[in-house]
């Protein structure tokens, strides 16, 4: 009649919902010829806490991705670095940073994720240097995170793609995790995703990093390991150590890196000279926004007003509403109404926004309340035709209205 | 007014106990010499210059670092017992952190409510967070590094904290003090989630090298030491000095009169509440009306507000207050029945947790809300401290509720509720464990709450979610362990109801894996507040049931055969010639067919076949074992008879002694047990691997049938009735399924008998 804990377990399968089937599956024999250190070059990195292994690749500064040579991207100026990302000091360059990217046992985050491969990459002495962290086990993560840890002493930022949120992020569980200190607290944090995002969200369906690479950089892999597949390749690896898939992880975090560099490069030569670098107006009004959060006015405004051209509605709407606040917050009302009066002409731009900002123009500046109450009086006719779709502006032109005419009125009685 | 009532035959007639609790002195205590002063000024302002009993034990046990429980009434100012100490600790060591679990959003508000004003009187630096769901995310991020105060439930502890705890290392490294609230509402398969939710909490702890006291606080039940003892996973000193004043009480048991004695079927127990609450919201006393269900208050409301109709702006006296109402309307209202604009509330057991809606006049109870500690709760709305108040708990016809208007002594004598909860319970158990190796590695050899621990390890090893390596269990999946568990249920296995009337397909309910097949079939007919909806299609594998509105004139009802087979017997005994045994089962179900049976004529206008498959579900179970007909010279039809109106009354009798839900056990009979050769009754949790009901009627077992007997002797109706042993029309042959079922009770209870 008794039953073992394991034979209950089996029973109670079915509400534990655990779906693949346990057979009992001895460890196969380690194959030698697969091991990690056979299969790919690197070392085994001993430490304090253990050993780990460490890959490294070493490219010339000529070296060719994403259309142009690596090199340059060490070249870039503080000036440029700091429209990218406002954190970086006056003193900064490239040289200080380290490139960052990790691969995870998983995406949800929290304390069970791990990253089991972590990618550097850095400039050292007219060469990029590509180090990979990898730990070939869960017991060797101390010394995977050590050995990053002792890197990242001699950095002042990190450059990721959407490290803020994610890569860097869960290192910080991970040391807290394992009690290591990072040596690096509060890191300058370039975090390409930002800047990606502004250029070109409008242009590309998707801002990730492969699709970047594909569109932008116009760099197409081939057997690469998709990333939802990554943490399983793990596992895998856990079970059989046979390195042949990690080798592709390894490669695709690799690639990954040299997107980084090849991407912070596009970028900046974007902003240092936007007319010529940039391909198509949505990606020039996306440079546009990056200056505008950078208070960067003059190039805003040759961005934006470049834009003026486009055939995309889209983008010359949003660029003139951009330019006529500019000019608004400027003082310089000539060129605000200009764009006010060139967006009411064109037909195919919702007339509400110019009509409000012109009213307010002719109410406030010019003191000619007639004139806005004229112009009100049409918004609403519009507003009214237009459905609830217009409502955000309704109540703004309901009291508008309301406020002018008792103005006007009393003007009158005056 | 009283005075009215007790002269109304009308009324009268139908009360079956009338008691006078009358009105309690304060018993105080001088506040505790290692009460900050601070925290003394901020007492005093309020008009306290001395605690209650109680209040000051609790204060000291927890000065002693013990683990405390405080036991205390509605209204008794519980809050300072943990509220005092807590932040006297931080006073004292500014880094020191608390956590507040309360079970519902709604009360952790309320609780926060007047935290706050205790600190901003002591003006104290003291920063209390509340951090659940609507915490907006842009605050987050501060309440994890500065709060001293995380009020939160258990839900989101489980979910959103503990496996983000590296977010947390302020809070965990220094964390003092753990208070749980109401942990008489953690129990059954709720509270068997908490304790390991508690577990996964003291494993975090130790890794950042803190060990929490803990601060309970519990309504009267049977056993509130073992309970909170049971949760956080440690010895508790138990406080219980009430000191707390109260004025004079009538408790109004009422039970609505009979229409049908053959039937035994008794005027609504609705339109007697609307009656009792009209009579007293028109002479103008506050009065809080509590109902079973939502749909009952919203009918309630439109009754009631006929009082004022015609009157302008009157109507707005009468309100109804339940889950799903916005929050700001429940601020309106709870502010208006401080304030005295709102005459009549009309709540769910939504108003019976501690939110401060001030002392009413008068209570009325509509339908025993399935536990004497509700009871009470419910009932302590009506005048707090001072002052008469009356509750009048108006009686149902189903079977518990018949027993308590019938046996006061129930009601007012000691609790016998259990609150009972397994926080071993293999799935609850496996599925935290999932989280905490999540959350932290297993070292070779730690305990997690049993001793099997590494052999579960073991096992979760076979099915690849962890991983050993070295001396640890390393957590091997990307998934997130926690989002699969939700601590309302035992299993992740329910299924979901999806109403598909309106083009916006939503969500109206869900149903266990075990009773799915027979409530939602297709075809069957699924009532949801009130509401017909026909199962249009059951998505068998997504777990997914489609339903439509509809209006017919029957219900279904699902031929369900159910099979039981022992596979482990825990314990047995003989009592006189029954043989009582508890151990673990397998229960399997099978729908076949289900009738189309007309409401209220209850005939018989369909069926269809259910083609669905076999549910298995292993469980705890109690059972009982008969002597053969012939030894006890009854018919074979009798005993048939006799079982199916046992496994009727005992699935009634069980609450009284158990804090649960009817829906929580089972009983099926065996004419002829394939285990125990014998006429046999299965008594069953309803849970899989059990929550430890089953478990404590065994412990029990002669108190349930005494309550059985007890149940059916003072049912007025002949043979037998839904409100003790069932329709008649469910028994077979001639006999009166009454006496053959008190026949069986009587051999149960046999050497009772003959001793006294």
């Amino acid at each position: 009649m008794y039953q073992d804990l394991k034979s209950k377990l089996e029973m109670y399968k079915k509400s534990l919902a655990e779906k693949n089937d346990s057979v009992t599956r001895p460890y196969q024999p380690v194959n030698n010829k697969n091991d990690i250190d056979k299969l790919l070059d690197g070392f085994i990195c001993n430490n304090g806490e253990g050993s780990c292994f460490v890959t490294e690749e070493r490219y010339p500064a000529s070296y060719i991705y994403g259309g142009c040579s690596i090199g340059n991207t060490e070249m870039l100026n503080t000036d440029i670095l700091k429209k990218v990302c406002c954190e970086i000091h006056n003193d900064m360059g490239v040289g200080d940073f380290l490139f960052l990217d990790t691969e995870t046992t998983g995406l949800s985050g929290g304390t069970g994720t791990v990253a089991f491969l972590i990618g550097t990459g850095f400039f050292e002495t007219g060469e990029f240097v590509l180090r990979q962290f990898f730990m070939r086990d869960y017991d060797e993560e101390p010394a995977m995170l050590t050995a990053l840890n002792e890197l990242l002493s001699k950095y002042k930022g990190l450059i990721t793609f959407n490290g803020k949120a994610f890569d860097w992020n869960l290192l910080q569980t991970r040391f807290i995790f394992n009690r290591i200190k990072p040596s690096m607290s509060e890191p300058v944090h370039l975090d390409l995703l930002f800047p990606t995002r502004k250029i070109w969200r409008l242009k590309l369906e998707s801002c990730s990093l492969t699709s970047i690479e594909e569109n932008v950089l116009e760099e197409y892999r081939t057997d690469d390991i998709p990333g939802a597949m990554i943490p399983s390749v793990y596992f895998k690896y856990l079970e059989n150590k046979d390195a042949r898939d990690i080798k592709r992880v390894i490669k695709h975090n690799k690639l990954d890196i040299l997107s980084m560099v090849s991407l912070l490069n596009r970028i900046c030569s974007m902003l240092l000279n936007p007319l010529v670098e940039t391909d198509g107006d949505r990606e020039l009004l996306g440079v546009g926004k990056i200056f505008e959060s950078s208070g960067d006015y003059q190039n805003v405004i040759d961005c934006f007003e470049a834009c003026m051209g486009s055939e995309s509605v889209m983008v010359k709407e949003s660029a003139s509403k951009k330019l006529s606040r500019i000019y608004k917050r400027s003082k310089n009302y000539q060129k605000a109404v200009e764009h006010w009066n060139n967006m009411l002409k064109d037909p195919s731009i919702p007339k509400i926004f110019p009509m409000i900002e012109l009213a307010k123009y002719y109410e406030h500046i010019e003191k000619d309340p007639f004139k806005a109450l004229e112009i009100v009086e049409e918004a609403v006719r519009i507003s009214a035709g237009m459905g609830i779709m217009n409502n955000i502006y309704h109540k703004d032109l309901k009291k508008r209205l309301e406020r002018l005419r008792r103005k006007t009125g009393s003007v009158k009685n005056a | 007014m009283l005075d009215y009532i007790k002269s109304s035959n009308a009324i009268m007639d139908n009360v079956t106990k009338w008691v006078e609790i009358p009105s309690r002195e304060a018993k105080y205590s001088e506040i505790p010499d290692c009460v900050d002063p601070r925290i003394k000024k901020a007492l005093s302002e309020r008009g306290i210059q001395k605690l209650y009993s109680h209040q000051a034990s609790a204060i000291e046990e927890i000065e002693k670092g013990k683990d405390v429980v405080v036991v205390t009434p509605t209204a008794s100012g519980k809050t300072l017992c943990y509220n005092i100490p807590v932040l006297n600790a931080i006073l004292r060591d500014p880094n020191s952190r608390a956590i507040f679990l309360f079970p519902t959003k709604a009360l952790s508000r309320d609780q926060m409510t007047e935290l706050h004003e205790l600190i901003t009187k002591a003006e104290i630096d003291i920063k209390t967070y509340t951090y659940d769901g609507d915490t907006p995310q842009s605050a987050r991020k501060a309440i994890r590094q500065a709060g001293h105060i995380v009020v939160t439930n258990p839900d989101m502890l489980h979910s959103g904290i503990l496996p983000h705890h590296t977010k947390w290392t302020k809070l965990f490294e220094n964390l003092k003090f753990v208070v749980i609230d109401e942990i008489h509402h953690y129990r059954g398969v709720f509270g068997s989630h908490l304790a390991n939710v508690i577990r996964r909490l003291r494993r975090i702890c130790n890794f950042y090298g803190s060990n929490p006291q803990f601060i309970c606080c519990s309504a009267t039940i049977a056993n509130p030491a073992e309970l909170a003892s049971r949760v956080i996973g440690s010895d508790v000193v138990l406080v219980d000095n009430n000191g707390a004043p109260s004025g004079k009480k009538h408790i109004i048991l009422y039970n609505p009169p009979v229409v049908n004695k053959e039937l035994g079927i008794r005027k609504s127990s609705l339109l007697e509440a609307r009656k009792i609450a009209e009579m007293l919201i028109r002479n103008d006393i506050q009065t809080i009306v509590f109902t079973r269900s939502r749909l009952s208050v919203e009918v309630l409301v439109t009754y009631l507000k006929d009082i004022f109709h015609g009157k302008m702006g009157l109507e707005s006296r009468v309100r109804g207050y339940r889950g799903g109402y916005l929050p700001n309307l429940r601020r309106e209202i709870e502010q208006g029945l401080r304030s005295g604009e709102i005459t009549g509330v009309v709540s769910t057991n939504a108003l019976e947790l501690g939110i401060d809606i001030g002392s009413l006049e008068a209570c009325v109870i509509c339908g025993y809300p399935g536990s004497i500690a509700s009871t009470w709760q419910q009932a302590g709305r009506a005048g707090r401290r001072s002052g008469v108040s009356a509750v009048f708990m108006v009686a149902s016809s189903s079977p518990l509720d018949q027993y308590i208007v019938n046996n006061p002594d129930y009601f007012f004598g000691r609790s016998p509720e259990y609150g009972l909860i397994n926080p071993d319970n293999l799935v609850i158990l496996y599925n935290h464990m999932k989280c905490a190796v999540f959350e932290l590695p297993f070292e070779d050899g730690e305990k997690f709450g049993v001793e099997t621990t590494d052999e579960i390890l073991a096992y979760m090893e076979e099915a690849k979610l962890v991983r050993h390596v070295g001396s640890r269990w390393h957590f091997m999946s990307d998934v997130f362990p926690a989002d699969d568990i939700s601590l309302r249920s035992a299993s992740n296995e329910n299924f979901i109801i999806i109403d598909i009337s309106e083009p916006q397909h939503r969500v109206i309910g869900e149903v266990d894996r075990f009773s799915a097949p027979m409530l939602i079939h297709e075809e069957a007919i699924y009532i949801h507040e009130g509401q017909q909806y026909q199962v249009e299609k059951l998505d068998f594998d997504d777990k997914k049931a489609y339903v439509r509105k509809v209006d017919v004139d029957y219900y279904t009802d699902a031929n369900l055969a159910v099979d039981l087979k022992v596979l482990d017997v825990f314990r047995e005994e003989m009592d006189g010639r029954i043989q009582k045994s508890v151990g673990e089962v397998m229960v399997t179900a099978l729908v076949t067919m289900f009738k189309k049976i007309k409401l209220y004529t209850h005939e018989n206008i369909g069926s269809g076949p259910v083609n669905l498959p076999e549910i298995e579900m292993h469980t705890t179970s109690y059972w009982i074992a008969f002597p053969e007909e012939s030894e006890i010279g009854i018919s074979k039809n009798d005993m048939q008879n006799g079982l199916l109106g046992l496994s009727n009354i005992i699935a009634n009798a069980a609450p009284i002694y158990l804090m649960c839900d009817p829906g929580d056990i089972k009983v099926v009979y065996q004419v002829r047990s394939t285990f125990t050769q014998k006429p046999s009754l299965y008594i069953y949790d309803n849970y899989p691997g059990g929550i430890g009901f089953s478990d404590k009627l065994y412990e029990l077992h002669r108190e349930l049938f005494t309550a059985a007997r007890q149940m059916i002797e003072q049912c007025p109706c002949e043979q037998g009735c839904p409100s003790c042993v069932g329709p008649v029309e469910e028994f077979s042959g001639s006999g009166n399924p009454k006496k053959t079922t008190l026949k069986m009770i009587d051999l149960v209870l046999e050497d009772i008998c003959t001793r006294t």
